[in-house]
């Protein structure tokens, strides 16, 4: 399999403060890949530079062999990286088919094709039924659901979620993790910020451990978990990769 | 284009009857004031309309739009004045140049946000306003006629019966008027909502949210800018003190917020009501030392107080009563 998305390098300085150094991974294609590491670890940041709302200090991010490093968001985008916030940023005034419309006009300029496009991504997504709801009224976990979908309807190829599964109960937990897998069967590869272990464990082929903006490790989810680093990183035992 | 109006055949019979009445309404009630009030509506209505492109739907709020307002009607004072050219034309020419100047100014203004924005276009306007106080190529603070002798009314649009004014500025608002409804479900205004919603989240899904800010702005431009030519052919005399200042611009804005932020029909509403409290507070109370300025105050207050949503939401919340009753078989979206 060729690789969909490589960083190489890459640093992010927010003045003096170093919120990713020297990071180098890569995903495949139709991989799903999670990226776990403790508060602060600069998993965000990662993923900003990805997605272009900021521009890499030093490095490369480098996407189906094309340098994006300094693209603007919208041409990522269009591109084909689609993401979603960590605070769902909905378009509370909107529909949600409407929500959903914006993203599926990104490669389309026919309504009518848009609107077929919007109700296979709210089918995909499970929410077809709050199709006419204004976006405002959703709970959290709807709320998730309907960044995804926005996200899906620009087709991406590679789809970047930040934390889609923080605050939902176990059951909506299970559901979110199905969706995850659908989407990855259709060839979307998935970078995906994960806190829950479970989860990440579940889904990840491979999963990328950041501590203090650093790269500790990457592996299989069972390479991981069973890597003294990482669990010293994660019990907080003072390791020497956390500066201490 | 087919399409357009089968999908919309309700607000295509609505606008029909609407027309009709507009039509209709000043031959019945034949008093001068009216006529004029009438016209007066209408030039508010278009420029409400076009402030809404980017302060209702992009969410962006100008309170300099009043820069369009006077360079629209200056250049077709101008025009007529050293060149003898028709305002059927020269309307076109400063819409142009309004463009041209949103196109510049936007690029860096548009970047700003929220208070900083509207401070800043405000500032704009200012400037504006204080060029052409000074620049006496173009009658400076003293102003320009544009009312000439012996001319064709209709190719100079210089009428003697006020009703003219009417039918014509009717025709124009009627022409913007479709012109919104056709964009007011396109990837266009889509696209705006999404960056009055979230510029982040809008940038994310693909949208270059400079381009489409400015390209609204631009528009928005062109309309007000013909509501300040329209505007400049009926009074047939201008100065900067009477188009442009800040006043003019946050009359524009309160037209818009008034009628309903981000609909089609909303300035329409807008201008209705608020040219009629406004005239009628002037004829009525007008002696009376800035009476009819109180009164129309408390008025506006009064409307946004208890109508936060705009004249328009009235409408929209009755209709969505009938919609649950089941009354109306109207779709909901779609």
């Amino acid at each position: 399999m060729g690789k969909i998305l490589e960083i190489k390098n890459a640093t992010k300085r927010f003045g003096g403060l170093v919120a990713n150094e020297n990071v180098t991974f890569d995903v495949e294609e139709g991989e799903i890949v999670g990226v776990v590491g403790p508060n602060g670890a600069g998993k965000t940041t990662m993923f900003n530079s990805i997605s272009g709302a900021h521009a890499l200090t030093e490095g490369n991010i480098i996407f189906k062999g094309q340098d994006i490093t300094s693209m603007k968001p919208y041409d990522i985008c269009r591109l084909g990286i689609g993401r979603t916030f960590q605070i769902p940023q909905s378009l509370n005034e909107l529909k949600v088919y409407e929500n959903v419309l914006v993203g599926a006009l990104c490669k389309r300029n026919d309504m009518e094709a848009a609107m077929a496009h919007v109700d296979d991504i709210l089918q995909l997504c499970g929410i077809s039924d709050m199709k006419y709801e204004m976006a405002g009224k959703l709970n959290v976990p709807q709320k998730k659901r309907l960044e995804i979908a926005r996200a899906m309807a620009t087709d991406p190829e590679l789809l970047l979620l930040d934390e889609t599964m923080a605050g939902l109960t176990a059951t909506e937990r299970k559901d979110a993790v199905e969706l995850i897998q659908k989407i990855n069967s259709k060839g979307v590869a998935i970078l995906t910020i994960e806190h829950n272990m479970d989860v990440v464990m579940t889904v990840s082929r491979r999963v990328v451990v950041l501590v203090s903006g650093k790269l500790l490790t990457i592996g299989t989810p069972d390479e991981v978990t069973s890597n003294p680093k990482v669990i010293s990183a994660y019990l907080g035992g003072g390791t020497k990769t956390d500066g201490e | 284009m087919k399409k357009f109006v089968t999908d919309n055949k309700k607000w295509f019979v609505g606008l029909f009857v609407c027309l009709l009445i507009a039509v209709i309404f000043p031959q019945v009630v034949r008093i001068r004031f009216v006529w004029n009030l009438l016209s007066l509506i209408l030039v508010w209505a278009i420029v409400g309309m076009g402030w809404n492109v980017i302060g209702g739907y992009c969410g962006q709020v100008s309170n300099g739009h009043s820069l369009f307002y006077g360079i629209g009607a200056y250049t077709v004072a101008i025009t007529c004045q050293y060149w003898k050219l028709s305002p059927w034309i020269s309307i076109w020419i400063g819409a142009a140049i309004s463009v041209a100047l949103a196109f510049i100014m936007g690029k860096p203004l548009l970047r700003l946000k929220g208070h900083v924005f509207a401070i800043s276009t405000m500032a704009l306007a200012e400037c504006g306003r204080i060029i052409f106080v000074n620049w006496k190529w173009i009658g400076g603070a003293t102003g320009v006629y544009i009312y000439t002798k012996n001319v064709n009314e209709w190719l100079y649009m210089q009428f003697k019966n006020p009703l003219n004014y009417y039918y014509v500025f009717l025709v124009f608002t009627v022409a913007i008027l479709i012109v919104i409804k056709a964009l007011d479900k396109s990837k266009f205004f889509y696209y705006l909502r999404t960056i009055k919603g979230n510029e982040m989240a809008a940038e994310s899904v693909g949208i270059n949210a400079a381009k489409y800010k400015n390209r609204a702005y631009m528009m928005s431009a062109a309309i007000v800018s013909i509501g300040g030519s329209l505007y400049a052919q009926f009074l047939l005399y201008i100065d900067p003190s009477t188009l442009m200042t800040l006043n003019i611009s946050m009359m524009i804005v309160l037209t818009a917020v008034m009628g309903g932020v981000g609909t089609v029909e909303g300035p329409i509403l807008g201008a209705i009501v608020l040219t009629t409290i406004s005239e009628y507070t002037r004829v009525y109370f007008g002696q009376y030392g800035g009476l009819d300025l109180i009164l129309y105050g408390v008025l506006v207050i009064l409307i946004v107080l208890f109508i936060p949503g705009g004249i328009l939401s009235l409408f929209q919340k009755w209709n969505g009563k009938r919609v649950k009753s089941g009354k109306s078989s109207e779709m909901v979206g779609g």
